[in-house]
């Protein structure tokens, strides 16, 4: 049996845990509003880009842009998406372990593959593992920016057309409910067309246009153009998913802990009162014992 | 026709309009219903959005595509769209001096990277000053 003075301490311990969790959660709730706003404000346009490059790439050669162009995958470069901060579940163990085992079922078959990741976690998982680590991006989810992101996919595109990578892939949680994160590995290059088509329903999406297209300044400009960018604005919506889920999966983690506090709490304060009640049970039984012993 | 201004920050305009004048590289571009399918790259400049009953809509847009998908469904695609409420004129005119600054110094590089990023400054608050000036 403990002492009451180390119950005691004990009590104060979780107390003060538990504060601290409901606190993280209540942060991370009010961020995760604002992430999923920022989510669903980029998918119109997100949608409508895609829309485009689908429609260029139908009626297009793929060898008109490098960007289109497959190639025999010898060299693979991989970008995982995770956070700096963990408290957030399985959140970055789940994107983790999805990256490393596509790195292991692939591993044969490619001469090279190269990780590039954002957040310290995943930076310190595959520290240990048997894999080249490029470059780390940190500080990016905490205060994801456009920009930060441009910058990010701007390299990917370099390293791809320049020929060092035959194939890019991207691993981050998609963002599917506050208390559901999935796990996605896609391929950013060389471009599918339409990676996003399940989005729009069918009688939403605009009927193909019958008469042909005029492009300004040319269909092959255009192209030019449109492809990098449509790089870039994928990168930015898996950050902004991965922020989203990061904060989500932060709150279920949270809530989970201070539920768990509570329950921790209850129980080591009945075992304080049964100890208490113990103590004075015992004295009450010294004092008469003395008492009686008087008494004769 | 249906004419639809999405940007990351989401959708800026979307409603029924009579016609679009859209700034493409290679000049305006006036669209009216009914017009051939079109695909434009977008430069710095104003569009303007004809509603029926009301003012026409000046809008700063910043690079991007226009998209006329069938005669009556048209959308810009772009990274930056503002009225003239969203603007702050004072600001901007201290923007485009230093910009226009900047500009000057830098005559003998044209088309280097940094000089494109100062002419985008430039052309920016050149912009965005006019769709101030629009303002009803």
């Amino acid at each position: 049996m403990p002492s009451l003075k180390a119950i005691r301490r004990r009590i104060t311990s979780v107390k003060s845990t538990g504060k601290i969790t409901r606190a993280m959660k209540l942060v991370a709730t009010a961020k995760l509003r604002r992430a999923q706003e920022r989510l669903l404000q980029m998918r119109p346009y997100a949608m409508r880009l895609s829309e485009m490059i689908s429609e260029l790439a139908a009626g297009t050669d793929p060898e008109s842009s490098p960007l289109l162009a497959t190639r025999p995958p010898k060299r693979t470069l991989m970008l995982v998406l995770t956070s700096d901060r963990g408290l957030a579940g399985a959140y970055n163990a789940n994107v983790n372990r999805a990256a490393w085992s596509w790195v292991q079922r692939h591993k044969d078959k490619r001469d090279h593959i190269e990780m590039r990741i954002v957040g310290k976690k995943g930076r310190d998982y595959f520290k240990s593992r048997a894999v080249t680590t490029g470059h780390v991006y940190t500080d990016v989810l905490h205060n994801l920016t456009q920009d930060r992101a441009t910058g990010i996919g701007r390299e990917l595109v370099a390293a791809y057309v320049d020929g060092h990578f035959d194939e890019v892939f991207i691993a981050y949680n998609e963002f599917k409910s506050a208390i559901a994160q999935k796990v996605q590995v896609q391929r950013l290059l060389p471009i599918q067309p339409d990676p996003w088509s399940e989005e729009a329903p069918a009688h939403e999406r605009p009927v193909r246009p019958t008469v042909d297209t005029i492009f300004e300044p040319s269909k092959q400009d255009v192209l030019q153009a449109i492809l990098p960018l449509s790089i870039h604005v994928h990168v930015y919506r898996a950050l902004l998913e991965s922020v989203a889920s990061e904060m989500g999966a932060r709150m279920t983690a949270m809530d989970a802990a201070t539920k768990n506090a509570g329950e921790l709490l209850a129980r080591i304060t009945l075992q304080y009162n049964r100890a208490r009640q113990a103590i004075i049970t015992t004295e009450l039984m010294e004092i008469t014992s003395g008492s009686e012993a008087l008494k004769g | 026709m249906q004419v639809t201004i999405v940007t990351p920050q989401g959708v800026k305009f979307a409603g029924e309009a009579q016609s679009l004048v859209a700034p493409s590289v290679s000049g305006d571009v006036g669209v009216l219903p009914g017009h051939q399918p079109l695909m434009a790259a977008l430069r710095t400049g104003e569009a303007i959005v004809t509603v029926p009953g009301q003012e026409p809509l000046h809008l700063v847009i910043d690079g991007g595509y226009v998209h006329v998908i069938s005669g009556d469904h048209v959308s810009i695609v772009t990274e930056l769209c503002e009225g003239w409420h969203e603007i702050d004129q004072a600001a901007v005119k201290t923007q485009l001096d230093e910009a226009t600054n900047e500009l000057g110094g830098t005559r003998d590089d044209i088309a280097s990277q940094t000089w494109l990023a100062r002419k985008h400054r430039v052309d920016l608050a050149t912009t965005r000053l006019r769709v101030v000036a629009s303002k009803p």
